[in-house]
This record gives C-alpha cells, structure tokens and sequence, in this order.
C-alpha cells in the first residue's frame, strides 16, 4: 500500500462534512492530503470548497524535477493562492489540512489546524507528534508551512485530527471508517 | 350522550363496561361515553380500552384515539401504542399515524413501524417527521434497522437528502444509489451528494458509479453530473453518458 493521509472524522451524524482529500504524484515524489474546511450549517457549500481544493492540489502546476519537498511547496503554493472568497464565509481561516509527502529519500508530514497525527504500523496507531509541538497548531492558510517532520520509519498511513477534536484517538479497530475509508 | 353519565367511574366500572358493550351492540356510537369517561377519571378509560376485559371493537379503539392525549395521561406512549395496535389491527395504520405524529422522535417508532409496515418500514414514520428535528436522527434509525425500502421511498416522495445519506452511511451502496438518484428525480436540486460525502467520506467515487444502472432520465443525470461536478473521473463518465442518452 501507497503512502497515504487521511484526517478524521468529525463527531457526528454528519463527520465528513467540508473533508477533502488528493493524492498528487510528480516523477518519484508523491504528496497525499487531507483536510477539512468548516462551514457551519451548509454541508453543499463545504462540499464544494473541498472540491475546489482537491481540484487545485490535483491540476497546480509541479516542476517536473521536484523532490517531495518541491512538490509540497508547489501544491501548498497553490493552496495559498485560490481566492479567499472561494474558501466560504472564514476565507479559509479555518482551513485543516495534512500533508504526508515521499521520494526516494525519505518520508515526512506537515500540515495545519492538527490536534493529533498518528501512524498506523504494524497493525497499531502510534501518535506521531504530541503537546506542544509545531505541527499541532492553529488553522488557516499561513504563508509558509510551520515545517516538515521527517519520519525515521516509513507508515502506510497517517491519520491526522482537527484541533478542534484533539481528544479523539483513532482505533485500530474502526479508523478506516472514521476517516471514510471503506474497503 | 353519555351512557355513563350516572356511574362512579371508581366504584362502577363493571357496571360502565356492560353499558358500553351495549352501545356497541346496538349499534350505537360510543364517543360520547368515551369523552364523558376521559374527562372524569382517564385511568378507568384506560383500563376499558387496553384492560385485560377491554371491549374488542373497532369502533370502541377508533372512539379512544379522539382521546389519545388523555390515554396517555394515563399510560406511557410506547406500550399504549402497542397495546391499540394489537387490539385492533385493522386501524394499526391509523395508530402509527397518530403515534408518529405526536412522537416524532420516539425509538420505539422504528421497531413499531416495521411490526406495522413491514417491508416498507419507516414511511408513515419519516412522513410524519419530515419537518422536524427528529427526521435525520429517524432516517439514520430506520437505516440501522435495514428499513432500505421505507427510505428509498421517503426520498422519492420527498426529495430530501436525509435517506440517501442514512442508507449510505450505514453500509448499504446499491440501494443509497438508487435513493441519490430518486431524491434527484424528485427535487433536482437537493443536495444529496454532499449530503452522502458528509456522511461517507470525501471520495465518494465509488457510491456514485453505482447510481449509473438506475439513471432513467437524462434530465436526472444531468442533475447528478452537476452535483457531481468536483469528481473529475465521475464528471467525464457521466458527460460521455449524458452524451448518449437521448430521452428528456
């Protein structure tokens, strides 16, 4: 299996309300993201920002030479620039986003707007980043990306929850569906 | 008039069951008695119309549900429901009727309904609380309960979005595809596809493929590809599809 990201699912009848998600591969680097805009009482207008979004990751413009780290700044590029008005009534000021990026050197996540990131290896759910770390911050769409956590060992999948839900904890025996992932 | 209306409803109601299934006999209506009853003592009505020697007669049972609200002063709802409906299962439509409307948010609705409705389980229910509260809450029970043809209903009748995504989220594909493309049918513009990625997950690719066998008009489909739209590979099929479709 593919490297992947994936973000939680809100508490709720209703838990993918505003969730997106892309995979973009350029030559040997792949970048693969999952987010949430919220826009609270109107499911068809988050639906369609999160569309709009994973039509930008998927159609922006890539050098064709980039490492992971090139196609991470390209498509967060292009998240910086889809125009706030598209992004619903917050201008996406409270964008959730998690990025978990590969080439041939190494594998890494960034992101923002996290309360938690996990790795699922070997069948168990380790937390990747905890307390005060950088990854784990508020949402929105800053100019630069707070940084890029290198993983030492590579994880099939990594699990990412909005900081408005910290205290949720993906279960080994139910992550799959809570983050709409279904076989 | 009263056939009662000289009895203690404490100390008489031998004496108030033998009048009423006198009246009954002769053909008499009973709802006078039975108003008489409900206003004086709605403990003893309770007892003449679901007690163990109750009177077992359609139009005693029917009599009663213009006093509903008295009985259930008298009895919690869920077994008194029960209660009329297994006494008279003639009027059981009718009885959910009242029960749905007057208990839209009630659990015991789910299992009293499929007892009633069986295979179509959950309409009379989800009609009745359609614009209320209760309704995503009831579609998702109805779901749970497999109440797969009851839901695809309501979203042919209706055109919310509610049971589409109910069925959807509770595992059941074909017939959450069948339901999006009935909702379609009925209210283009619903918006049954975000409603359904709200409930399943972002790449709801795979649910949408399966709406294609029961696409019957291109008036429908292109209201789909329009919902649709933000799912490039499902965007180009149905455009090809629309392409080739030549009914209205």
């Amino acid at each position: 299996m593919s490297l992947m990201a994936l973000m939680h699912g809100d508490p709720g009848r209703l838990p993918f309300v505003g969730h997106f998600r892309a995979v973009r591969t350029q030559g040997k680097a792949r970048l693969t993201t999952a987010g949430r805009v919220r826009v609270l009482g109107d499911v068809q207008l988050a639906f369609r920002i999160a569309r709009t979004i994973e039509t930008t990751i998927l159609s922006c413009v890539v050098p064709e030479d980039a490492d992971r780290h090139g196609l991470l700044s390209a498509v967060w590029d292009a998240v910086q620039r889809i125009e706030a008005c598209d992004l619903g009534p917050d201008e996406g000021e409270n964008l959730v986003i998690l990025f978990a990026i590969q080439d041939e050197d190494g594998t890494g996540i960034a992101g923002m707007g996290l309360g938690g990131v996990w790795a699922w290896k070997d069948d168990a759910m380790i937390p990747l980043v905890q307390g005060e770390h950088p990854l784990l911050g508020g949402p929105g769409r800053p100019e630069a990306l707070p940084g890029v956590l290198t993983l030492d060992e590579y994880a099939e999948v990594i699990v990412g929850i909005a900081h408005d839900h910290p205290s949720e904890t993906p279960q080994p025996s139910t992550w799959r569906k809570r983050c709409g992932v279904h076989p | 008039m009263s056939a009662i209306a000289d009895l203690d409803p404490r100390r008489d109601l031998g004496l108030i069951r033998e009048r009423i299934e006198q009246q009954l006999k002769q053909g008499h209506d009973p709802s006078d008695t039975l108003r008489d009853l409900a206003c004086r003592n709605p403990i003893a009505l309770a007892d003449l119309v679901i007690g163990p020697r109750a009177p077992q007669d359609p139009r005693w049972i029917q009599a009663a549900l213009d006093s509903i609200e008295v009985l259930e002063e008298a009895l919690p709802p869920n077994g008194l429901y029960r209660k009329l409906v297994a006494l008279c299962p003639d009027l059981q439509t009718h009885v959910l009727e009242i029960a749905a409307r007057r208990h839209p948010a009630a659990g015991w609705l789910i299992e009293l309904s499929r007892n009633i409705e069986g295979q179509q389980a959950g309409c009379t229910h989800l009609v009745a609380s359609a614009g209320h509260p209760s309704f995503t809450q009831n579609c998702w029970a109805h779901a749970a309960a497999g109440h797969l043809p009851g839901l695809i209903t309501i979203a042919t009748q209706t055109g919310l979005p509610e049971p589409a995504a109910a069925i959807v989220a509770h595992g059941h594909l074909e017939a959450g595809a069948i339901a999006i493309v009935r909702t379609i049918e009925c209210a283009p513009d619903a918006p049954v596809v975000a409603m359904v990625a709200a409930a399943w997950g972002p790449d709801l690719t795979p649910v949408l493929r399966k709406t294609l066998p029961h696409l019957r008009s291109r008036n429908t489909a292109i209201a789909l590809a329009q919902q649709s739209s933000g799912y490039g590979d499902f965007s180009s099929l149905m455009n090809t599809l629309i392409g080739a479709m030549v009914q209205p």
